[in-house]
């Protein structure tokens, strides 16, 4: 149980990066290190954590945490990946609180926060992943792809249409499909 | 009091009606503006910068733009807020395999991904739209699209040098 809780522990610290870097320490940790689950058991659920809400990440470690130690494990792992992380991050925000105001903070973040924007607009971008068309046809996928895009921007931006009711409508749409 | 625990269920809201770390984002950020939120903005940026460069999962802005807003207990409730939703993964793992190989859930999904591309992306928009006080601001926003989604680097990396750059630049 300690080397799960360890394990887990591990991967909330030292995962720098967000989601990629999580993805490649916790298989490190579960499947090379431990040998605890195989490669196809740790894919299985990654794709099971992707139909969860919320933080995907977190419903993986729960499902290995179960899959390792039953509840038990479960709570240890749970609590070994998330409490470290969130203990950080209030302590990193008490420092940055602290010193905005400062000259030369303020002048920092005056560049630091649009270029978060940037980066949180890549991910954005990376959520869709467009292939680079190769065809008129293809071409015609990715733009009717983009408008959709730009129509949930427009429904939220301009017509202030609840973000929530934007993403169900997709998901229905998205199941009407044939 | 009452406040964080306002708070604490639109953080809760917008992490049970996300998929992904950032997929709340344009939620919370909706929801604070109808609140009035002041320079929520400039919050919600910062709150970013503090979770790219935290350890752990994507997500934890939450934690910050809880501390920003209500102090410790603030943080605590986003922690929380965050920590809830994923349980449902535990339901979600008892019919999934009745789900997974129907082509309707993957066009559902496709189509979520879609949604989530363009909520996130005027989210961020605004973010450097409301913080950007010149061109470089401008200037930053770009660079931090084109490089993150070109080249991936670490965001440490990232912020620090940007962070140096302000230094240089408005001094």
């Amino acid at each position: 149980m300690l080397e799960v809780a360890l394990a887990f522990t591990r991967v909330g610290l030292l995962s720098f990066g967000g989601g990629s870097a999580s993805q490649l320490l916790m298989r490190k940790e579960l499947v090379w290190k431990h040998s605890w689950i195989t490669d196809v058991e740790y894919n299985r659920v990654w794709q099971l954590s992707k139909l969860t809400v919320g933080i995907q990440q977190i419903g993986q470690v729960l499902l290995y945490g179960r899959r390792l130690a039953g509840r038990k494990g479960m709570g240890v792992a749970f609590a070994g990946f998330m409490l470290p992380s969130v203990i950080l991050t209030i302590v990193m925000s008490i420092v940055l609180v602290a010193v905005i105001g400062n000259h030369y903070v303020d002048d920092a973040l005056r560049l630091v926060i649009p270029w978060t924007g940037g980066m949180t607009m890549a991910t954005a971008l990376q959520m869709w992943n467009p292939a680079v068309p190769q065809a008129a046809r293809q071409w015609l996928r990715i733009a009717a792809q983009g408008l959709i895009v730009l129509i949930c921007s427009i429904l939220v931006g301009v017509v202030h249409v609840p973000v929530p009711l934007v993403m169900v409508s997709a998901l229905t749409l998205g199941a009407l499909l044939p | 009091m009452r406040h964080l625990a306002v708070h604490f269920l639109l953080f809760l809201k917008a992490s049970a009606l996300s998929f992904g770390g950032l997929g709340g984002l344009p939620i919370l950020q909706q929801d604070l503006a109808l609140r009035n939120v002041p320079h929520l903005n400039r919050l919600l940026g910062q709150a970013l910068a503090v979770g790219r460069l935290s350890p752990g999962p994507n997500g934890l802005y939450v934690v910050s733009v809880g501390y920003q807003m209500d102090g410790v207990l603030g943080g605590i409730a986003g922690g929380l807020a965050l920590a809830i939703p994923p349980f449902f993964v535990l339901l979600v793992a008892i019919w999934y395999a009745k789900v997974a190989h129907l082509k309707r859930t993957a066009n559902a999904l496709m189509a979520l991904g879609f949604a989530l591309t363009g909520l996130l992306g005027f989210t961020s928009w605004q973010i450097i739209r409301g913080s950007s006080t010149d061109v470089f601001g401008w200037l930053a926003g770009f660079a931090g699209f084109v490089v993150s989604a070109r080249f991936r680097p670490h965001p440490l990396l990232l912020i620090g040098v940007t962070a140096l750059l302000g230094i240089a630049i408005y001094r």
